[in-house]
């Protein structure tokens, strides 16, 4: 029997309750993101603020995180979105949900807010709510080390779990994240930083020294077994170059099939775009290779500018949709400027994809006149200067700080916003990888490449390889269906928890193993067929909260991707067709109308308790 | 004719360079993707075991010719023409 223990703490009343869940919830949900959705679409009350006491943050680790290594040390924060107004959910490597779970707990639910800064410390059991106000204000880098140090622990990343929010997330920016430790991890997307603000949350830290394999049958076994899978996984290829290069291999390939997003999705192919590949940034500025907690694979590359007009003060940490969203999305090709705005963004407390989506739109407004500034493409000193103010709220920052979508309305051009369901897109161009035409614009948590990442088929042919250009009726059912399976099993790695750069390969982690897992650590009877339907739970579970709000419900292309790319190997295509045809597809095999779940779906799926949302 | 090489990821496939190994090189008429990936084994010996197995590109991995894959043009055969530019692909993850 697995058992998910969580607690629940009241910033208000600075009261702790303890709650237990048990099979007959966690064989419908696990954890994660499973949990945390249907536990928000319970809690939240429709139409509250999200900025308001009333939000809560649910913070999740999964029934195996952190149990086997197999990339399992992630932790999954689902909230209400401040940028969308909807269910948002975000995702973090590092070590957060290793000590989270050896802290005694398996999730943090995080209600109310405090009159004054706050950090929250689970060490062992016990949960103590402390004063932050000396430490409010700080960078993410400095407040973790704070948080380390005033709680007997040395001042190394590896040494406990901490979450912590930055200026941004404390002036209620809503596209502020949340870093996790184990260095510069974040739970980026949807705003979740600026909740944790709302509630004068400064920080979080973890630490315990729980058995997290206490529960598990066979202890050997499962112990053996995994290592097995760890092994299968090292074995394939994907693993080896991750652990290589990183993800920053995803620029040359990217840009080389046109998909590479350029100037706020311009074009899709940038000729300048050779020094922001991975391949030049290892052999230029790439100091070392690091491993998340309980992950064989270690593909995160840390980096060091040690002289010039962009040189920073130690080590940062770098990744492929950073590069891209700082560095060719703004129109900027200077590696060293890119490497150096990723570390201040971090600093500041930022989800890297939407400040880049929201300074392109920015610099895509003045350069039409209708936003006083002075900015141009690629123009380093202005951006970091944006940056920063939009960190804090200063002038024009503040309209930078409500993100793209809303600074697009507010300055009387809704077409610089490039994304979906009010969040800016990431380093993929739609037109280019029309798999993503239907995955970005169906995703719940809106402009996500992690829902379904189309280039595991249409480039890796993993399951089974699709053209990212055809589109024939065969083509458009085939990536209908594999847009579905993707969404599906992506919510499982949310919810297990375990990382997604473990499906990418045919030696991968798939359902099938992890039925097995889930079978020999808690003498569940579940099959691979039974993991999938979790996974489709999990993603009706988030399209009602959107039913609930009336937000967001019906699934839109944005006009912008019905234009096809004037440049580059794509030249000519569009995202139109893809997403007209396939989501008619796409509604039909999942059994929805006008992206409305139906109550056929809801008991095939054992969701009867939401209908009354129908 | 004349066309660009590069290959991604060298570490990967076992060559001696960090940054992209990039390579303008003339070929016959009537060249093909695998009469490339030939040059290169000769270049740097082993390679083609790297990329091909079986006759085949090894799974994850692919071949470019100005954007598109192989796969989806005449696989190893595909015909080259002055200007072309060929990516060789490693796996990757993002």
């Amino acid at each position: 029997m697995a058992v998910f223990r969580v607690a629940r703490i009241d910033l208000h009343t600075e009261k702790v309750t303890e709650e237990v869940y048990k099979d007959d919830v966690l064989k419908k949900f696990l954890g994660g993101r499973g949990l945390g959705s249907y536990l928000a679409l319970k809690e939240i009350p429709k139409g509250i603020d999200p900025l308001s006491p009333s939000n809560r943050l649910y913070i999740f680790a999964g029934p195996l995180s952190a149990m086997a290594n197999l990339s399992t040390s992630r932790v999954t924060v689902v909230t209400k979105s401040p940028l969308t107004g909807s269910l948002t959910h975000s995702n973090a490597g590092g070590n957060f949900a290793y000590w989270l779970r050896k802290s005694g707990y398996d999730g943090l639910i995080i209600e109310g807010a405090a009159e004054d800064p706050v950090y929250i410390v689970v060490k062992d059991g016990d949960v103590a709510i402390k004063p932050a106000k000396h430490l409010w204000g700080k960078w993410t880098g400095a407040t973790i080390k704070a948080l380390l140090r005033e709680n007997g622990f040395p001042e190394e990343e590896k040494a406990a779990g901490a979450a912590v929010i930055g200026p941004a997330g404390e002036n209620l920016v809503k596209i502020a994240g949340i870093r996790m430790s184990d260095y510069e991890r974040f739970a980026g997307r949807g705003g979740v930083g600026a909740v944790m603000g709302s509630k004068k949350l400064k920080g979080i830290l973890v630490w315990g020294t729980r058995d997290l394999l206490k529960d598990v049958k066979d202890r050997a076994k499962f112990i053996a077994e995994s290592t097995k899978l760890a092994q299968r996984l090292m074995s394939g290829p994907t693993a080896k170059a991750l652990h290589i290069y990183g993800t920053n291999l995803l620029t040359a390939v990217i840009n080389s099939l046109g998909a590479y997003p350029v100037r706020n999705f311009e074009t899709g192919h940038a000729e300048e775009a050779d020094k922001l590949t991975g391949e030049y940034i290892k052999k230029n500025y790439v100091v070392e290779t690091h491993a998340c907690m309980m992950c064989p694979i270690a593909c995160t590359q840390h980096v060091m500018v040690k002289s010039g007009p962009y040189k920073f003060v130690g080590k940062a940490k770098y990744e492929y949709e950073n590069t891209w969203a700082l560095g060719a999305n703004v129109g900027l090709f200077d590696p060293e400027a890119d490497l150096r705005l990723q570390k201040l963004a971090n600093e500041l407390g930022f989800d890297t994809i939407s400040l880049g989506n929201t300074l392109a739109a920015a610099v895509e407004l003045a350069k039409k006149g209708k936003l006083k500034l002075d900015v141009d493409w690629g123009d380093a000193g202005a951006l970091a200067d944006l940056v920063i103010r939009t960190a804090n709220r200063s002038d024009i920052g503040d309209d930078l700080a409500e993100g793209d979508y809303r600074l697009s309305l507010k300055y009387g051009d809704p077409s610089v916003f490039r994304g979906s369901r009010g969040q800016g897109l990431p380093a993929y161009d739609p037109r280019a990888l029309k798999g993503f035409a239907l995955s970005y614009f169906t995703a719940n948590r809106g402009g996500d490449h992690l829902e379904a990442y189309s280039p595991t088929w249409e480039v890796l042919g993993v399951p089974e390889k699709v053209d990212p250009l055809c589109e024939t009726p065969e083509c458009i059912e085939k990536q209908a269906r594999i847009v579905i399976y993707a969404q599906h099993l992506m919510a499982l790695t949310d919810s297990v928890t375990y990382c997604k750069f473990a499906t990418l390969d045919h030696e991968g982690i798939f359902e099938k193993d992890l039925a097995y897992l889930f079978n020999l650590a808690y003498d569940w009877d579940v099959t691979p067929e039974d993991m999938l339907a979790i996974g489709e739970r999990i993603f009706n579970v988030e399209r009602l909260f959107h039913v609930k709000e009336g937000k967001w419900v019906k699934d839109e292309l944005n006009p912008h991707f019905r234009n096809p790319i004037p440049t580059g190997p794509a030249k000519g295509h569009s995202a139109a067709k893809m997403f007209d045809e396939g989501i008619k597809i796409y509604y039909k095999l999942r059994g929805w109308v006008d992206g409305k779940p139906t109550y056929d779906v809801l008991k095939r799926l054992g969701l009867e308790e939401f209908q009354y949302l129908l | 004719m004349r066309i660009k090489v590069k290959i991604m990821a060298p570490l990967y496939f076992g060559l001696n360079s960090v940054d992209q190994i990039s390579l303008d090189l003339n070929l016959a008429d009537g060249a093909t993707v695998e009469d490339v990936v030939d040059i290169l084994n000769e270049l740097y010996p082993g390679f083609k075991d790297k990329i091909i197995r079986n006759g085949k590109i090894i799974d994850m991995h692919d071949i470019l010719v100005n954007g598109r894959s192989v796969d989806f043009l005449d696989g190893l055969r595909t015909r080259l023409k002055d200007g072309d530019f060929v990516l060789i692909v490693s796996p990757f993850g993002g």
